[in-house]
């Protein structure tokens, strides 16, 4: 009795599962169902072990190469397609797919490369700045040479921001000695030049504090009043100025006013007085910048040569220069004009895709480019990536109307401009972008694209990009046009070099 | 007369995807173009079955993909020769299963191949670990009982044209399948249970 039970609940278990109850069956079932625990796990138990299997298939899609093959053995001319049939959505990190992992892999890399760029350069500023002293034999074999009438020459200061930086990096006391020394040797090269030109020639700022408007002499006085007035005596005379005026203005308050003093916008109008006392600007803006002989002599007098190389450098690179980068990236003078991009994107599309691609390409949905900056607004440049497009188009064959659907991987090309408008940017890093392209697919059907996004850029070298992308592609069917329309998000990395 | 069975084939889509397999395989002996497109529809709808009955067989075994082209390729020749078919499906199953067996022959003259494989590492879904039990219990399963209950429950075939695949009548299949059902039930229908704890 107990086997034949069990043989009636088997068949009502697999009648169950075959979907072959009839309504008498059904009900009977239920009705055991609601007093027998054991049926019902008998149930449930079949139920999970079917639709467990029912996905195997699901999970087996042949490979692409291998129907590829087969249809160039075979001689079909058409390309195989297998359908993704429905796969129950994956767990774990899965969502990482092929595509993230190859742009995290391309990131890391592109970083890592970027930090051995920026350290390489780095040791190159450092290995200049060591090997200093020779600039300083340079510069003291320049003292020797005859003495240049430069009135007309602009007269240039020390950037008094520089001077400041390079000063609050020493020590404090020693950064205070350093500029009252540096002003005081201005100023005693002012004080020579006044003597030898008297009212002859002489310059002065009215915008800028007495020091200051002494420390902006036409040099070719200075060095004229020592080598042609007082010849080698006008030289131990103007040292010993500069030795007085160092040690009458070496006390703490004396340095804290030349610091402040120093400060003061050396963009002020500078006049030069002329013999007939006549008024005229000098060239403007006016940087103070000492001359060779006299960053010579600031050395013998014990200016350390990091100060004088400091008050030499250049102005660094705008925008760039205004971050706390590398020297080596501060001085930067040439434009970044290239910069090579690697996107992703993911689109939904319309038509939408009822079908698998026809291949699970290791490239996909991704793109490179290389544009070239025009200027700090508008780039141009060229990109290539390979994407799914679906398809949805309908004709005619043999009399009868046929619609089909496919979902074409393909890859395309195409030329892109990109402008980004400065005068949107929300920081020195951080700004919008927007970008054009066309080009065509591989079966020359026109594609265009448009991209609106952001664009952040931590390093001088490297940014990352995201913003909306809308894409349309047209294709043509036995006349007709088709097109498949996608709308999405776009992500991406960009090195400039 | 049973209405021939057709597969995955969308609803909405009219031309070679609207036609059954069997107007697609009468497709075959007709011109060129026509027959390349409707093997290509034949080969989109079926081949993950036949792939996944190779996988079974094979494993990852390189005569996996060797009976796998092999099969399309006889059911190519079958079409272009107007072979009669009433039951594609069965059909691609049949010239699978007649490969793999005599592969399976050879390979026992030189290599032992193991009888029956589940991989189940292409792609993920969230009841692996059941399958991966269903899989080793089919492993303590006869041959025909096993070859029965892949058919009905992983392959979704109906009785008769298990019937045909396996070449007894559909009744022996019903029994085969229900045997091998109840049989895994009682290996796994105590972890089934845990696992499938509400």
């Amino acid at each position: 009795m107990q086997d034949q039970d069990m043989n009636m609940d088997d068949r009502l278990v697999d009648a169950a599962l075959d979907s072959e109850l009839d309504a008498a069956q059904e009900a009977q079932l239920y009705e055991r169902l609601a007093g027998d625990t054991a049926l019902r796990d008998a149930l449930r138990s079949s139920r999970a072990i079917r639709d467990a299997a029912r996905a195997y298939p699901a999970s087996m899609t042949p490979p692409a190469e291998l129907g590829t093959a087969l249809f160039a053995r075979l001689g079909i001319d058409v390309a195989p397609v297998v359908p993704a049939l429905p796969i129950p959505r994956a767990t774990g990190l899965s969502f990482i797919n092929r595509n993230g992992r190859l742009i995290l892999i391309s990131s890391i890399v592109l970083l890592l490369g970027g930090i051995a760029w920026i350290t390489w350069n780095s040791t190159n500023i450092a290995q200049e700045t060591r090997t200093a002293p020779d600039t300083h034999t340079s510069i003291a074999a320049t003292q020797q040479e005859p003495a240049r009438n430069d009135a007309s020459r602009p007269v240039t200061s020390a950037n008094p921001r520089q001077t400041a930086i390079s000063s609050t990096e020493q020590s404090p006391p020693a950064a205070t000695r350093n500029l009252t020394a540096a002003r005081a040797t201005q100023r005693g090269i002012a004080r020579a030049a006044d003597n030898a030109d008297g009212a002859r020639t002489s310059t002065e700022s009215p915008a800028v504090p007495p020091a200051s408007s002494g420390a902006a002499p036409p040099r070719g006085g200075a060095t004229r009043d020592a080598s042609g007035h007082s010849g080698t005596g006008g030289g131990k005379q103007q040292r010993s100025s500069l030795a007085q005026t160092a040690g009458m203005e070496h006390d703490a308050s004396g340095s804290t006013r030349e610091a402040q003093q120093m400060r003061q916008p050396e963009t002020a109008p500078v006049i030069h007085r002329t013999e007939s006392s006549e008024m005229t600007p000098a060239a403007s803006p006016v940087t103070l910048l000492p001359t060779a002989a006299e960053i010579a002599r600031i050395g013998a007098d014990g200016i350390p040569l990091r100060a004088v190389r400091e008050l030499s450098a250049p102005a660094a690179t705008p925008g760039i220069g205004e971050w706390n980068f590398p020297q080596s990236l501060r001085l930067r003078q040439e434009p970044l004009r290239l910069n090579a991009r690697l996107r992703g994107f993911r689109n939904s599309s319309s038509p939408a895709a009822t079908v698998g691609a026809a291949s699970d390409p290791l490239f996909a949905d991704m793109a490179v480019a290389l544009a070239y900056r025009i200027d700090e607004e508008h780039a141009i440049g060229l990109e290539a990536g390979q994407e799914a497009f679906p398809q949805n188009y309908s004709g005619s064959e043999e009399g009868r109307s046929v619609r089909y659907e496919q979902n074409l991987l393909t890859p395309w090309f195409g030329a892109l401009y990109r402008y980004r408008p400065s005068w949107a940017r929300m920081s020195p890093v951080l700004g919008p972008f927007a970008e054009a392209h066309a080009g065509i697919t591989r079966e020359w059907w026109p594609q265009t694209r448009l991209t609106l996004g952001l664009s952040y850029t931590p390093f001088p070298l490297l940014s990352f990009e995201a913003g909306l992308e809308g894409t349309l592609l047209a294709y043509p069917f036995q006349g007709s046009w088709f097109t498949t329309r996608k709308l999405g998000v776009t992500y991406g990395l960009v090195v400039s070099f | 007369m049973k209405k021939p069975r057709t597969y995955s084939a969308p609803a909405d889509a009219p031309g070679c995807g609207s036609m059954s397999d069997d107007a697609l395989f009468a497709a075959l002996a007709l011109d060129k173009p026509a027959a390349d497109k409707a093997f290509a529809e034949l080969y989109s709808r079926h081949a993950t079955r036949i792939w996944a009955y190779c996988r079974t067989v094979f494993g990852e075994h390189v005569q996996a993909e060797d009976v796998f082209q092999e099969t399309f390729t006889r059911f190519l020749e079958q079409g272009q020769k107007r072979t009669a078919v009433r039951n594609v499906p069965a059909y691609l199953l049949i010239i699978a299963r007649n490969l793999c067996l005599n592969a399976k022959r050879d390979a026992k003259d030189s290599v032992e191949i193991e009888d029956f494989h589940m991989t189940v590492n292409d792609r993920p879904f969230e009841n692996r670990e059941l399958l991966d039990l269903v899989n080793r219990a089919m492993a303590l399963l006869s041959e025909e009982q096993r070859e029965a209950f892949f058919l009905r429950e992983y392959e979704d075939l109906p009785y008769a044209d298990i019937a045909s695949v396996l070449g007894i009548t559909a009744l022996s299949a019903r029994l085969r399948v229900s045997r091998a059902r109840q049989r895994i039930r009682d290996i796994l229908q105590p972890y089934v249970i845990e696992l499938t704890q509400p």
